[in-house]
């Protein structure tokens, strides 16, 4: 037996309006590039009767400068265009090189990527397994596998763009039939495996805005194969130094370790109104991973994943170092 | 000259293309789905099984289980395994049939329209099962008072087959020594991945034989396992095989044969005729065949001040899982590469199988070789280490030669070049030149060059393989060449060659026509072949053990020599048949293991560069030189493929893939999970040296050679990583996280610093 789709009907909006009213349906998903949701439907994890692609939606797709300098990005812009983008930040074209394969760059959308679903060795399994073991919290079960003492579910968060986007301090729109809302992207998460976005079910993410970028920022991700693989351990860090070399601000953000993306505000803390010394690169990367609680829900073990939180927030934190003329 | 020139293969077309049959691509629009269903039970007892919901399915056209099969068991060299488990049967099979020993072990299989209603059907079948205790591994296998997985063998353990070598004398030797290197060595399963997954067609053909078009590595003994279980005479069955889609020793098993051609006779029995047609998922596949044995070698060698071997003592253990497969041949290839490939004076050397709960151990590339040679190597640069003696020179003080006597107290077949292929590969690799600093990892590596925590360093490991098949097993080639041309010509226009032998994507029908080109005299492009039906070719014997351009290539000789004497004969087709029978192989003798197992070897040499991230373990191997002495390179561009493939399959053995089977239950059925390598991960340069020293029995003294390369890998992998951090590895694959673990543990205070 072969994985195969289950039957849904499949909606094709050309207008952003018309979109939205399709959405009202609660029964209805949306689809970018499909990359995350056509193989969760066939593990049958989800199975929308109604999915509406944004593909035919022209205006959501690109990227352009606006009026206030930012750079805004359509949600259903693919990754590789991105990937080799000079006008988005950096930063956030590395990031993008860095996801999965470039067939999967070549199809997966910011949107879909900046809305991925949270991972986890158990829910991320055929169905018949999943029957066979029991269902999760996640999958409708009465108990997570992963911590079966708790009552939360554990699944991670795994894209490498929003660690960066976070960093950046960017925003997204989100439209809905009440209208257009613009937050800061860091308000769209939150560390519940099942409920990990704030954003209603009858919600479009639109774009994505960047603000003109004024930081030295930098991503490091972890990963077993460079071929593809999510990240066991993504750290976006971005900050600003005066010309004494001094941090003026920092933002550091650590992905893949939680069900959402978490900032470290004990080591900004520490690093703003300091030079980027070892000593202090060394500190804020102990301080930055002691709150990290992995599980044993992904591959690699929970310690491994903790410990390499600290090197790779060193090694971003390094990346920032302001080098002698 | 066809051989020795890179021809195009014959299936690239057709498979650049995507027009190329695979068998999960043959199953006409009108055949009926089949779908097998896996007990899922590692250990326990069928107490009821009730199809009787299933058969009332929609579209459901009948539901087989053990009842239906006329000898409910099977196996490749021994019938341990029944082909359903069940209650009922005929009564003609050895094994209790209601007993599950394998989480895939088989209990029905459903035939309907479609797909969707035999996976529904499926999920009405109803079993009671009485648990019985899970044997997970070979500790709990060895465990005093351990459940048995096969009482009815009335053995007293779970070790079921056991090779001996007794030479020399250890005790005394050991005095000799002025090192002496211990090590217990754990080895890891390996899934074969390849690309496509079993799939077969089935009916009956227009000769009213049960017809099975499936990838396999082997059509007459697919055939004659079909025979047995179905009761058919041999000749009633047939075996096709079509585009297969890589094998690597994982399709010497039968997984859809017998239940497909069960399906089309007894189908056929009730006046339907429509072909049967059934494709695993990945899922499926990785649950539902066997692996590459994991196991344990613990290993003691003892070598003089000037690093001669003065003794091997060593015992292993594979893990069998729940049948044997080809277990008993694997372990005996394991038993005789425990000493390596060097001369040595005393040894003492036990071998066992061992079966458990867990997924089978069975045929793949190297076939029980690469865990020894990851032992033998291992240790030969330990004591090269401790020695302080270049691990190039110690091998060249050591290694076998022509006349030397092998492990098992006979003279090595001739021909042997192990002290050439060392001695070329440490030159084409500069292994005595100092290794340049690290290089920063490729453009789009996970983890960009930080200086302070890269390491770099080299390793080596030699090695030997066998090419066919051993210990005297009836070891033959069938090849049928059929000339035509003008009655008056004295030269043929055009030829065929009809042969069995399995192109598995190593590009076998590409050499075979080669050969057979020029072994008529025709030009390559006149010669056309009909390949792997067990209706039109004698018996190939397997695509595996190395042996097939060996084989192949001694029944094409002969089969040509037989024509162009039918054409001289005024023959018009002038037809030649040739059986090619090797040199004879021996069986061990069950207390000394003395005698000559093999007719032929081919040898392997390697150096493989890499650079270590210590702060996260990942390794990246720069460089590997794959040196090789393949007696003569029929198609060179071919070898080059399957040298360059062998390592990048055993990259994964040594870094990356690791199956996780607890309680007998695969856990990471999934690419996702079980994570072979990509484009990204594989060696970032693979230098593939060719020597063609003739073997001289081999085909234009071609030697065997698709196995050699995965032999070495594993050991230089760690040879490598010990000269980048002082740390030896004595477990694998070289996951990042053990990596990291390995080195924080040498580095503690309290380490004994190994």
């Amino acid at each position: 037996m072969t994985l195969r789709l289950p039957a849904f009907e499949l909606l094709t909006p050309q207008t952003l309006e018309a979109a939205v009213a399709m959405l009202a349906d609660p029964a209805a998903t949306i689809i970018g590039g499909g990359t995350d949701l056509l193989p969760k439907m066939k593990r049958r994890q989800v199975t929308p009767p109604t999915v509406v692609s944004l593909r035919g939606i022209t205006e959501m797709s690109g990227i352009h400068t606006d009026d206030e300098g930012r750079c805004v990005i359509g949600a259903s812009t693919v990754l590789e265009q991105i990937a080799i983008s000079t006008v988005v930040p950096p930063v956030l074209a590395a990031a993008a090189r860095q996801v999965a394969s470039p067939q999967i760059r070549n199809t997966a959308t910011i949107g879909g990527n900046l809305c991925l679903d949270t991972r986890c060795n158990y829910i991320d399994m055929p169905e018949l397994w999943r029957q066979a073991s029991g269902h999760c919290l996640k999958d409708g079960g009465e108990v997570c596998w992963i911590a079966p003492k708790g009552n939360r579910c554990w699944a991670i968060s795994s894209s490498d763009l929003v660690p960066v986007a976070i960093a950046l301090d960017c925003s997204v729109r989100l439209a809905s039939r009440d209208g257009d809302r613009v937050i800061p992207i860091e308000d769209l998460y939150q560390n519940d495996g099942i409920a990990h976005q704030t954003m209603s079910g009858d919600e479009i993410l639109v774009e994505l805005l960047v603000p003109r970028c004024d930081v030295r920022a930098t991503y490091r991700k972890l990963r077993r194969r460079d071929s593809i693989d999510f990240p066991l351990v993504g750290v976006a860090a971005a900050a600003r130094f005066d010309q004494t070399k001094t941090c003026t601000s920092a933002r550091i953000i650590i992905g893949a370790v939680a069900s959402a993306p978490l900032r470290a505000t004990d080591a900004e803390r520490l690093i703003v109104g300091r030079k980027l010394t070892e000593d202090v690169i060394e500190e804020a990367a102990q301080l930055a991973a002691r709150p990290v609680r992995t599980q044993d829900n992904t591959d690699m073990g929970s310690r491994y994943r903790k410990w390499m939180t600290s090197v790779y927030v060193s090694r971003a934190l390094r990346d920032l170092v302001v080098e002698d003329a | 000259m066809s051989v020795g020139s890179s021809s195009i293969r014959i299936d690239a077309h057709a498979k650049t293309t995507g027009e190329a049959q695979y068998p999960g691509d043959r199953a006409p629009a009108h055949a009926l789905a089949a779908r097998v269903v896996f007990t899922d039970q590692p250990h326990a007892r069928l107490l009821r099984l009730d199809v009787a919901k299933a058969e009332q399915m929609p579209g459901v056209i009948a539901v087989f289980t053990g009842r239906d099969v006329p000898v409910n068991e099977y196996g490749l060299t021994e019938f341990d395994q029944p082909v359903f488990v069940s209650i009922e049967h005929t009564g003609r099979t050895k094994v209790e049939s209601d007993i599950s020993r394998w989480e895939a072990d088989h209990l029905a299989l459903v035939v309907a329209d479609t797909d969707e209603q035999a996976t529904a059907a499926a999920a009405m079948i109803e079993a009671d099962w009485a648990q019985l205790p899970i044997v997970a591994d070979i500790d709990q296998a060895l465990a005093p008072n351990a459940s048995l997985v096969h009482p009815e063998l009335k053995l007293d353990s779970n070790i079921y087959h056991t090779y001996k070598i007794r030479k020399g004398s250890i005790d005394a030797a050991w005095a000799d020594a002025a090192v002496i290197i211990e090590t217990t060595y754990e080895l890891p399963y390996q899934e074969h991945a390849y690309l496509q997954p079993e799939a077969a067609v089935s009916y009956i053909d227009e000769e009213g034989r049960v017809t099975l078009e499936v990838a396999g590595q082997w059509a007459h003994e697919d055939q004659e396992q079909i025979a047995h279980a179905l009761d058919l005479p041999v000749d009633q069955v047939r075996v096709i095989y079509p585009a297969i889609g890589g094998a690597f020793g994982g399709r010497e098993d039968m997984s859809l044969q017998i239940v497909l051609g069960l399906a089309a006779l007894r189908l056929a029995e009730r006046g339907e005729h429509r072909p049967i047609a059934s494709r695993w998922s990945r899922e499926e596949s990785i649950v539902g065949h066997h692996k590459r044995h994991r196991g344990r070698i613990h290993a003691k060698w003892g070598a003089d001040s000037n690093g001669k071997l003065v003794a091997v003592q060593s015992e292993a253990w594979l893990d069998a899982g729940a049948y044997n497969y080809t277990t008993n041949k694997v372990l005996g290839n394991c038993h005789l590469g425990q000493a390596g490939p060097y001369e040595v004076p005393n040894a003492q050397i036990d071998s066992h199988a061992v079966y458990t709960n867990s997924v089978p151990g069975g045929a793949f590339r190297g076939f029980g070789g690469p865990q020894a040679a990851f032992a033998a190597e291992s240790q030969m640069n330990k004591l090269a280490e401790a020695l302080g003696i270049d691990p190039v020179e110690i091998r060249l003080r050591n290694a076998v030669h022509d006349g030397s006597i092998g492990i098992t107290q006979t003279v090595m077949p001739a021909g042997v070049t192990m002290l050439q292929v060392i001695e070329r590969c440490a030159s084409e690799s500069q292994f005595h030149q100092p290794l340049t600093p690290a290089e920063p990892f490729s453009p789009f590596a996970s983890l960009p060059p930080v200086e302070g925590d890269l390491l770099r360093g080299r390793g080596f490991a030699c090695s030997f393989k066998n090419v066919g098949f051993s210990f005297g097993f009836p070891e033959r080639c069938e090849a049928t060449i059929v000339l035509h041309g003008k009655p008056d010509s004295p030269t043929a226009e055009r030829g065929e060659l009809f042969h069995a032998g399995a192109d598995v994507g190593q590009g076998a029908h590409t050499a075979f026509l080669q050969m057979a080109a020029e072994a008529t005299g025709l030009a390559f492009e006149n010669m056309t072949g009909g390949f792997s039906d067990t209706s039109s070719s004698g018996d190939s014997g397997s695509a595996s053990a190395s042996r097939l351009t060996f084989m192949s290539g001694n029944s094409i000789l002969g089969a040509a020599e037989a024509a162009d004497k039918a054409w001289r004969n005024g023959d018009r087709p002038a037809v030649g048949h040739f059986r090619y029978v090797p040199p004879p192989t021996e069986a061990l003798d069950p207390e000394t293991g003395a005698g000559a197992p093999n007719f032929s070897y081919g040898y392997v040499a390697q150096t493989v560069e890499l650079t270590v991230d210590r702060a996260t373990g990942h390794i990246v191997v720069d460089r590997v030189v794959s040196t090789h002495d393949v007696g003569r390179a029929i198609n060179p561009a071919n070898v080059i493929g399957q040298i360059e493939g062998a390592v990048v399959q055993a990259h994964g053995y040594a870094l990356s893939e690791r199956l996780q089977v607890e309680n007998g239950r695969v856990l990471n059925p999934r690419f996702s999970t079980y994570l072979i390598p990509g484009i990204g991960d594989v060696p970032t340069r693979i230098e593939s040296v060719v020597l063609e020293l003739a073997d001289p029995n081999g085909p234009w003294g071609a030697r065997g050679m698709a196995e050699m390369p995965f032999m070495t890998y594993a050991p230089a992998v760690v040879a490598a990583l010990h000269d980048a951090t002082g740390v030896w590895f004595d477990s694998f694959p070289l996951t990042p996280d053990r990596v990291t673990a390995v080195l924080a543990q040498a580095a503690a205070p309290s380490s004994s610093g190994r």
